[in-house]
Order: structure tokens, then sequence, then C-alpha cells
């Protein structure tokens, strides 16, 4: 084991040291708890809280004033808040105490290196140093402006900021204080002055706006000090059901908006699509119904030429022999007058054609000569069959009483066996 | 409730630069091991 006084050798468990007779195990038990309060420094220091971190350097140099890493660390947190003069007085010691292999050798270069730097951090205390005079004198004005070029010279400077801050409270410009306040906080997050300063702003500013207690609980501030204001906690809230309720006005409201807009739109177009289709298929009953009248008309035609033409067969095979034709010329006459009649007027009449005066007068004149002819002159019975079938077809469209001919087809007449 | 004057007597004046000499020279550097060693040789060397 070596001795923690003097280096020398101590042989087995002694208590003492033969050399120096410091007593060992104290010592080893003071540089244990150094050692310790080093690396609890050195956590704060990693997060950022330096004030706990100098708290925690300082007792670690209490219990062992050798301890080169605490002192260069607290040399180092010293120079991160603006103290440069005390970060330099602890790199010195640290060298004093161990020359060879120490970063406090390092730092100091550093430090000393950038001159500009140098002349401004020195330039910074002195004008900080100015300021507190000039503030303990109630000369707040001018200390504030001195501050304010601290500031700007060293960024670091906490001090500067605190009192700073201070002279914004004591006039009551609060959001410039809480600005530099959290500025601190960034820097330092665990300086007790800072949040000790906010948490007065907030209190003089809930009572000058009366607020509620519960309003002014709910506003929190970021410790972290990244300057933002965290605001009321949504999750304390109650539902905002008139909210709630607009959402579900406005749904409803849009949804009878497009009913009332779009839909009889959409009505209209599907009622012109139906339209057209019935236009489209009202053409097509129509031209289906003309041909189907253009054929029955057709029809009745072809069944009266039939029957013409099985009259003149009729006639042919009823036609005596040359001597007995003279007696038969007077019907003969009578049926080419009425095949001229159908073809001119009855056909027509048949086919949809309306009945004229002329026509019925013709009709009726032709009539009464069939009443008028003499038909016992005809013995054959073809010949009678013929001229029933005249006096039939004639006599459905002559008329006395002026009623319209029913156009039926006109009967066809059986050949004689 | 921050009193003003109590706070600013708070405050005190940086070391600058040119009095580090001095700041260490004046600096304590009597730590526990020392008390300790006194209490056992009170007539022992200060470190």
């Amino acid at each position: 084991m070596i001795c923690p006084n003097c280096g020398a050798k101590v042989v087995g468990r002694r208590r003492r040291c033969e050399n120096c007779g410091a007593d060992i195990a104290v010592l080893d038990r003071l540089r244990k708890l150094s050692n310790r309060l080093y690396n609890e420094g050195l956590e704060m220091a990693q997060v950022r809280d330096l004030s706990g971190a100098v708290l925690k350097l300082q007792k670690s140099l209490e219990l062992n004033k050798e301890n080169i890493e605490a002192r260069n660390l607290l040399g180092l947190v010293y120079y991160e808040l603006g103290e440069s003069t005390a970060a330099i007085c602890e790199w010195v010691i640290s060298t004093n105490f161990k020359k060879e292999d120490n970063d406090a050798e390092r730092l100091l270069r550093l430090v000393q290196a950038d001159s500009t730097e140098y002349q401004n951090v020195n330039s910074a205390i002195r004008k900080f140093n100015i300021a507190l005079d000039l503030v303990k004198n109630g000369n707040e004005d001018m200390a504030a402006i001195q501050l304010k070029k601290v500031i700007g010279l060293n960024p670091h400077f906490v001090k500067a900021y605190l009192l700073l801050s201070l002279i914004y409270i004591k006039n009551c410009e609060y959001e410039r204080a809480k600005k530099l306040l959290k500025r601190v906080l960034k820097i330092d997050v665990g300086n007790v002055t800072a949040r000790r300063y906010i948490n007065e702003i907030k209190l003089t500013v809930v009572n000058q706006e009366g607020k509620s207690d519960a309003e002014a609980q709910q506003e929190d501030y970021d410790f972290a000090g990244t300057g933002a204001v965290k605001g009321k906690i949504y999750s304390d809230e109650k539902p905002n059901f008139l909210s709630i309720i607009t959402f579900f006005l406005g749904l409803a409201m849009g949804i009878a908006l497009v009913y009332v807009l779009a839909v009889p739109n959409i009505r209209t177009d599907i009622r012109r699509t139906y339209e057209a289709k019935e236009r489209e298929l009202g053409a097509d009953v129509s031209a289906a119904n003309a041909q189907k009248s253009s054929l029955e008309s057709r029809i009745r035609i072809l069944e009266n030429e039939n029957t013409d033409l099985k009259s003149q067969l009729l006639i042919a095979q009823a036609t005596p022999e040359a001597d007995e034709r003279a007696d038969y010329e007077p019907f003969l006459q009578l049926y080419a007058d009425y095949l001229d009649l159908c073809d001119r007027v009855i056909n027509p009449i048949s086919s949809g054609n309306l009945i004229s005066a002329e026509d019925l007068e013709e009709i009726n004149n032709f009539n009464g000569r069939l009443v008028d002819f003499d038909m016992a002159s005809l013995e054959n019975e073809n010949t009678k069959m013929l001229y029933a079938t005249m006096i039939d077809v004639i006599g459905r469209y002559a008329t006395g009483t002026g009623a319209e001919p029913d156009n039926k087809p006109t009967p066809t007449p059986t050949p004689a066996a | 409730m921050i009193n003003y004057d109590e706070e600013i007597k708070k405050f005190q004046p940086s070391i600058e630069i040119d009095e580090a000499e001095d700041a260490i020279f004046r600096n304590d550097m009597t730590d526990v091991s020392d008390i300790i060693e006194k209490l056992n040789n009170p007539k022992g060397a200060n470190k």
C-alpha cells in the first residue's frame, strides 16, 4: 500500500505510515469520500446543474485539496458560469499540485491563446463590478446599461444576468426579467436564484392579473431553460362541450346544404336521362305503329286484290260460250265498273283515306245500278255469287245515313266447285 | 417576496484577472486531512 500523505510504501496493514506517521486509514477514507463527491459533481456538471456541481466539487476539495480532477472540473464549471478569474485560479493551483500530465495546463493555454476573448472576459468582469457599485448606490438605469454590455462581452456571465433581471423585477419589467432568467437556466439548470426570481415574477403577475389559484398553479415554466412557457396543463381541462356541439351542428348544416343544392341537380339529371330514353322509345313505338298501320293497309289491299283475282277467276270459269256471251255483256260491264270503282274509291278508303262526297255519290250511284240490275238473266251460279259479293261490298260503303264505312276487308267469294 | 436590498447584498464583486495572483495566495488550502493531522500532531508541520 502507498501512503496517501507522503507516497512512501507501507508494508502490510499498518495503521500509520512509518515514513511520515500519517493515519493511513483515515486518509484513505477521506480520499475515497472526496472521489465520490467528485463523481457526483461530474454527474451534475454533465446535466448542466452547474450550481450543484460547484457545491459538490468544493466539498470534494475540502476533503482532499489534492484531488486534481475535482479542481480542474471546478475550474471548468467556474469558466462556464462566467467566473473566468476563479477558473484560472483553480487551474493554477492544480498545476501547482501536479505539474506534469495535467489538463489544467492545457486549459490555461486555451484561455490565454485567444487574446480578444481574454480581454473581453476581463472587461466583462470589470464592467460587472462597476454595475454592482452603481446598483448599490441606487443608480439602476446606468447599471442596466453596463450590465447589457457585460452580457454582450461574456454571454455566459450568470451573475450579470441575475443582477440585470433583479433590476427589471424592481422596475416591474417582468417579461424582460423572465427572458434573462430563462437564459440563466439554459446555462445552469439548477440555479436556485434564477428559479426563485421566476417564482416571484409568476406570483406577482398572478396577483396583478387576478387569476385564480388553480390557473396560477397550472402555469409552469420550462426549468430546462429552453425559454418555452408550458402553459396550461390540458389534461386537467374539462371537455369543451361547446366545440363538440358546434362541430355536429356544422356537420348537420353541411349535410343539409348538400341535400338542398346537390340532390335536386342529381334528380334533374336522372329525370332528363329517363325522359330522353322515354322519347327514344316513344319514337321507336311510333315508328313501329306506323309500320304496323302500313302493313295492315297493305294486307287489306292485298286481300282486295286477292278477292278481285278470285272474282276474275270465277268469271273466267263462269264465262259462257261465245254465243252466250252476248247475254252476259251487261253483267260483265257492271263487273268491270265495279272493279274500276274498287281501284279508285273502295281500296283507298279501306287503306285509311277519308271518304269524300263525290266518292259517296259514286258509290251510291253504283249501288243503285246493282239494285236495278236484272239478276234473273244470270243462270250461272258463280255469276250470282259475284253479284252477291258486289252487293255486299258496295252495300258496306254506300250509305243514306252518313255512317262511316267499317273498312273491313272484302269477303273472298268461294269458287264454284 | 423578493427583498431587493437583501438580494443585492448577496451579489459579490467578481475577481478580476489582475487580482488572480492575490486570490490564489489568499486561498485557504486547508482540507480535512490537514485538520486531522493538526489534531493528531498539534506540533506537526503544515502543508
